[in-house]
């Protein structure tokens, strides 16, 4: 795997849409602000819409924590907001990072077994881990929640998809 | 929305913020500052009130234009909430956050690669334009 200063350089192919936000009218209230969301492209016939993309939700979202947001508000905010059951977004990244060159990582993903859109359970809740230091850390999602709801893969075994928080720390370091 | 508007607003967010911008965020205890302030405004001498400040009620409609001005106050980037005429703002720390997508953008691109999933598999989205209603 090539460093990661070098993947940012790499020609990506995933569409990157800027433009059409990732909407939702419940009761007309703004909710909160994912710093980027992940939506497959693939056939979701069933998925429920949105106001404007027809993309339905996305499947994961990533999010950096607030200043002076608590890592506990944090993951209030997720079970209650992100995760909740009005929506099918299937798992969260979240990273609180502190002054004092310290981070910790957040992941809540759902129990698919559980139901339509299933019960979010949080899978990792990190240590604190400093942001100048080399970290092993990984974070898996299953593959099924990415492509949650996806034609071709209802019935199918997805491996899961794991992610070097090396490789975020990375780009949050000071 | 005309300059004066913006520059006014803009003022209002700096005030409301007060020191919670520059104040450590420390690791090891609770902040004493709330996460999500409210967006104030001067006090006008109608207003009949001692409070120098007021909290501002604005239309959803002003808020949609409001969301895209004053989104740097000192380096950090400010998001802002709506609800029920209230503004509440919030801090992000100063982070690469383009950069951040594109490490989760190129790991996806290549996990899909691997499923087979062909190479436009997944749309992302980024910090800005990422309004997500969640009710």
């Amino acid at each position: 795997m090539p460093p990661p200063v070098l993947l940012v350089h790499i020609c990506l192919s995933i569409k990157v849409n800027n433009h059409a936000a990732l909407d939702v009218h419940g009761d007309g209230k703004m909710k909160f602000f994912a710093d980027a969301s992940f939506t497959p492209l693939l056939a979701r016939t069933k998925t429920q819409a949105m106001k404007s993309s027809k993309l339905g939700f996305p499947t994961m979202v990533f999010e950096v924590a607030r200043r002076h947001e608590s890592f506990d508000e944090l993951e209030s905010e997720v079970m209650d907001e992100y995760l909740s059951m009005k929506n099918s977004i299937q798992a969260f990244i979240g990273i609180k990072i502190y002054d004092d060159k310290k981070f910790r990582v957040l992941v809540v993903t759902r129990n698919n077994d559980a139901g339509k859109f299933g019960n979010p359970r949080v899978d990792l809740r990190s240590n604190l881990l400093p942001t100048d230091e080399v970290t092993d850390l990984k974070i898996t999602i299953p593959g099924k929640s990415l492509l949650w709801d996806c034609d071709d893969w209802i019935e199918k075994d997805v491996p899961d998809f794991v992610l070097d928080v090396e490789s975020l720390r990375f780009m949050f370091r000071k | 929305m005309d300059e004066d508007a913006k520059n006014w607003l803009k003022y209002c967010v700096v005030h409301s913020l007060g020191d919670s911008g520059r104040e450590p965020d420390w690791s090891f205890q609770p902040s004493e500052f709330d996460p999500w302030p409210r967006l104030h405004r001067p006090s006008l001498e109608e207003d009949d009130t001692n409070e120098d400040w007021l909290e501002l009620d604005i239309s959803e409609k002003v808020y949609q234009k409001f969301a895209t001005i004053a989104n740097y106050i000192h380096g950090y980037r400010i998001v802002k909430d709506f609800n029920d005429g209230t503004i509440y703002l919030g801090i992000k720390p100063k982070v690469r956050y383009g950069a951040l997508r594109h490490v989760f953008e190129h790991t996806l691109h290549l996990w899909g690669l691997s499923n087979n999933l062909g190479k436009d598999s997944f749309a992302s989205t980024g910090s800005f334009g990422t309004h997500l209603f969640v009710d």
